[in-house]
């Protein structure tokens, strides 16, 4: 893994914890402090309590889901200014609708979690960090 | 003499066969004397009688009585008769005359007259008495009527009246003939009368003798040949009493000294149209009439004390007038038809009579000749025999057009039968037809009613020949309750999308065929066709439309629970496989220590079927997408070399690896206007074909060229290429050829069908030349513009 994330703290809400522990390692590898969340409601806690600069944000989840989140940020601006990147493998994102409405939301990348490689991921990340983070 | 137009104003039948037609007259316009005849003209029998238009009556009114004229006839077979007979009352015919000197003696010598009368000859003697009985009464009439008839005679009813009504008048009836003692006995011997007689001319003959031999002057007899057959009966009539009636006395005082012919009126009435003459017995010329000076056109001096040698014509042979004179020398009559030469050499026939008249001594005194015309009866003979040739050559032609007419009939009989049998043969296959189609439709009856579809026929003007049962089941109505005519209405309103199935309908009708693959009504889910056939439907062949409507809503429900349970499941295996190509990627990227060659390719195994894996969730999840149409379709113009360079970058070490060398051959302006996703899914699935399936070394070409409204894309490799057999299969649904069984290939056996169904969502088309060992080309087209909508 290229240590492209160096310093830069990750969100990652994600409720299956092997696909969780993946990220982890994988992101942590190439340099991120990952922060885990295993539901809407643990992410928003976390995002009062901690510095968080992205956000990886699945959306099928029991509880609070991704789509939650983002209802409430838009409504509340939850995450602030922060990019998410929305990581999921859920069938909405077969659905045009749903998509447009993700992207409305301001989310800064849509990815199909089983199409992308760990180093793809990364590279995303970090494309996405570039382009939003101006502190980097 | 006068001619008069008439009318008839009487007809009634007085005895068997005896009629009595009665002419009104305007007062002064006819006048006759009791006993007089008159002609009776029908101008409308000129052509249709053989004896011609008149005839002659005697006339049985008397002259006062109205002004009107009566006639009586025996109806016999003459056309004349029985026309007068059958006309109207009113109808117009003419008479002349009147004719005849028959008239009572009109001064008061009050001789006794005695009337003798045979036959119908008692006509002219009716009004005779009919006037004398009243008028004179001193006059005393006695009527000897002799009927040798057996039938009822004519008006005895109305003279036994009148002789019972008047004294001077004696009615003698006698049947059968009478002789010189019963005539003496009904007078009384009393001679000194005046005799009257009418009748046949066998009638007036006998009574003449009969008369001579009672010693009756014959200047105290007036006679009178029955008229009552017409002119020409006259004619022949006269012809047997030349020598008969004249004596050598009669003879002299008659023709050769002077005396006026008028008094008798017989002669009156022959010297108007019959040749007389009278010569020596040496032939020398003593007398001839004006009729003959008038026919000769010689004068009287001319003539008179010559023989008749001037007239000969020189047609006939000596003998033949040698015979003539053998005959009337030895004293006998000679009659003979003749032609004769008048002066100016124009010839003329006449039936020739000669008598001899004897003297008191029995010699020959004198020959008396009396000729009738007949050169226009000769003509007509002549004419009648010409007619008779043309009529039998008439005749012959008549025949010949019988026996063809025969031959026709025949042949039209033929043709009637065989149009006959032919009828036969085509009603016994209608009737066929009839039974056939009525078997046809029993069995649509039949088939349809135990369709799952519901199926409405209809002609071109939306009238619905039938309904099938499943129709009222989809309605939920009973048959009485939705007639025909309400039926499509009706199936419209069933609908949630009735104005679409209204409009559908109407489409239909003007003869396009479709199908709705979902309509709904309320929960349930139906397919519709609407059908127009170009083919005529045997057994109902007026409905040429129709609807058929299958409730699917159970098949799609179970489609639907299928594709979900697809869709979940696919969606379900991404997260594992998600984390096992995450993991096997974190082992391979040596993150966790150095791995050995073994462990390396292990490992590369595992990456490539998580992959395999993925693709194929992904496959079938674009599969449940396309089967439901939901395949999201978002065009914009697309650089297609922008594009083909990210994939073919994305690709790049995949094809290092595989050693494919790939040349991009596309120019930067081509672009096409389609959804952008999909058209770089194709272009990556046909280059990941070309690179995993093409030759090592490899060599990949993709080019792009502008072929009018669309951009032609071809994707060619060098590769193993694709069995002929199995050409016509490799867009299906789980293909993979053959002849590739090595591990390193991935696919899922979807790719190309996904390929097609994309490309042609596109708005494309997609094909491909390949030949074994030789590699393939794919080439697709895509539009560069919006294509307008269909319809």
């Amino acid at each position: 893994m290229q240590k492209i994330l160096t310093n830069i703290t990750i969100l990652c809400v994600e409720d299956d914890s092997v696909i969780s522990r993946v990220y982890s390692k994988s992101l942590s590898l190439a340099g991120a402090n990952m922060v885990m969340a295993s539901d809407g409601d643990e992410a928003l806690r976390i995002l009062k309590n901690q510095k968080i600069e992205v956000i990886l944000l699945d959306l099928e989840m029991p509880g609070t889901n991704g789509f939650d989140l983002i209802e409430l940020h838009k409504k509340e601006r939850v995450f602030g200014d922060r990019p998410i990147i929305v990581i999921s493998n859920a069938s909405a994102l077969d659905d045009e609708d749903k998509v447009a409405w993700l992207w409305e939301a301001g989310v800064a990348d849509i990815i199909m979690k089983c199409n992308m490689s760990l180093s793809g991921l990364a590279s995303s990340i970090s494309k996405v960090c570039k382009d939003n983070c101006r502190h980097l | 003499m006068s001619r008069i137009i008439t009318t008839i104003s009487d007809r009634r039948k007085i005895a068997k066969d005896t009629y009595e037609v009665t002419f009104k007259c305007v007062e002064g316009e006819f006048h006759f004397t009791p006993g007089q005849y008159v002609e009776v003209i029908l101008p409308d029998l000129l052509q249709a009688d053989t004896k011609g238009s008149s005839r002659f009556f005697s006339i049985t009114s008397k002259p006062d009585d109205n002004q009107n004229i009566s006639v009586a006839f025996r109806m016999s077979d003459s056309n004349f008769k029985k026309t007068l007979v059958d006309k109207e009352l009113g109808s117009q015919v003419m008479l002349r005359g009147p004719f005849g000197d028959f008239s009572l003696p009109n001064d008061d010598t009050k001789i006794p007259v005695v009337l003798l009368a045979g036959g119908i000859g008692i006509a002219p003697f009716l009004s005779m008495i009919r006037c004398a009985v009243e008028r004179l009464p001193e006059q005393s009439i006695t009527l000897i009527y002799a009927n040798s008839k057996v039938e009822r005679a004519v008006y005895v009813d109305e003279l036994k009246a009148l002789s019972d009504k008047y004294q001077n008048f004696t009615l003698i009836l006698k049947y059968g003939y009478i002789d010189p003692s019963f005539v003496k006995r009904s007078v009384n011997n009393q001679q000194n009368c005046l005799w009257f007689i009418c009748g046949t001319p066998m009638f007036v003959h006998n009574a003449k003798y009969i008369l001579g031999e009672l010693t009756v002057d014959h200047k105290q007899i007036k006679y009178h040949i029955q008229a009552g057959y017409g002119e020409r009966h006259l004619q022949i009539d006269s012809r047997e009493i030349s020598h008969k009636y004249f004596n050598s006395k009669e003879i002299e005082s008659y023709f050769l000294n002077g005396v006026n012919v008028s008094s008798n009126p017989l002669l009156e009435v022959l010297s108007q149209s019959v040749l007389i003459s009278v010569s020596d017995p040496n032939g020398i010329i003593l007398y001839v009439n004006d009729y003959v000076l008038n026919i000769t056109q010689y004068r009287r001096e001319d003539l008179v004390g010559k023989n008749y040698n001037i007239l000969n014509s020189g047609y006939h042979p000596p003998d033949f007038f040698q015979t003539m004179w053998e005959t009337i020398k030895s004293g006998r009559s000679w009659r003979g038809e003749v032609r004769n030469v008048a002066k100016d050499g124009s010839f003329f026939w006449v039936d020739t009579i000669i008598s001899p008249i004897f003297d008191d001594d029995g010699q020959i005194k004198y020959y008396l000749t009396i000729r009738f015309t007949i050169t226009d009866e000769k003509r007509a003979e002549e004419e009648l025999h010409q007619k008779t040739e043309m009529l039998q050559t008439t005749l012959e032609q008549m025949r010949v057009r019988e026996v063809e007419l025969e031959k026709i009939k025949k042949a039209t009989l033929n043709i009637l039968e065989d149009l006959d049998e032919e009828k036969r043969v085509v009603e016994k296959k209608v009737e066929q037809r009839t039974l056939e189609l009525q078997f046809e439709k029993a069995k649509i009856l039949q088939v349809t009613s135990n369709m799952k579809a519901g199926a409405i026929l209809l002609d071109g003007e939306g009238k619905v020949e039938f309904v099938n049962r499943r129709v009222y089941e989809i309605l939920k109505v009973s048959p009485a309750e939705a007639p025909l005519d309400r039926i499509v209405s009706m199936l419209c309103e069933h609908f949630d999308e009735k104005d679409r199935v209204c409009a559908n309908v109407e489409r239909m009708l003007k003869g396009e065929s479709f199908m709705e693959p979902e309509l709904t009504s309320g929960s349930r889910i139906y397919e519709v066709y609407f059908q127009f056939l170009e083919e005529q439907n045997a057994a109902i062949p007026t409905a040429d439309r129709f609807i058929l409507v299958y409730d699917v809503t159970e098949t799609k429900l179970l489609e639907r629970s299928k594709s979900e349970l697809v869709a979940i499941a696919s969606h379900q295996l991404r997260t594992p496989l998600t984390a096992m190509r995450g993991n096997v990627e974190l082992l391979m990227d040596e993150s966790y220590g150095p791995l050995n060659v073994d462990q390396k390719e292990l490992l590369s195994d595992m990456d490539i079927s998580t992959n395999r894996l993925i693709s194929m969730v992904n496959d079938m999840l674009d599969i449940t997408k396309i089967e439901k149409g939901t395949l999201d379709m978002d065009p914009e113009d697309v650089v297609l070399k922008e594009v083909i360079d990210s994939i073919c970058e994305d690709f790049s070490d995949y094809a290092r690896r595989r050693e494919v060398v790939v040349s991009i051959n596309v120019p930067k302006n081509i672009s096409v206007f389609v959804d952008r996703s999909r058209v770089r899914q194709v272009l990556q699935n046909l280059i990941d074909n070309a690179i995993k399936y093409g030759g090592r070394p490899g060599k990949l070409e993709i080019e792009a060229m502008l072929d009018g409204d669309y951009a032609l894309v071809t994707v060619k490799d060098n590769g193993i290429g694709i069995p002929k057999t199995e050409h016509s299969r490799i867009f299906g649904r789980f293909y993979r050829a053959s002849n590739t069984s090595n591990s390193s290939s991935s696919g899922s056996g979807l790719g190309l069908y996904i390929v097609r169904s994309i490309v042609e969502q596109l708005g494309g088309k997609i094909w491909f030349e390949s030949d074994e060992g030789e590699g393939t080309k794919f080439s697709i087209n895509l539009p560069t513009k919006k294509i307008a909508e269909p319809g």
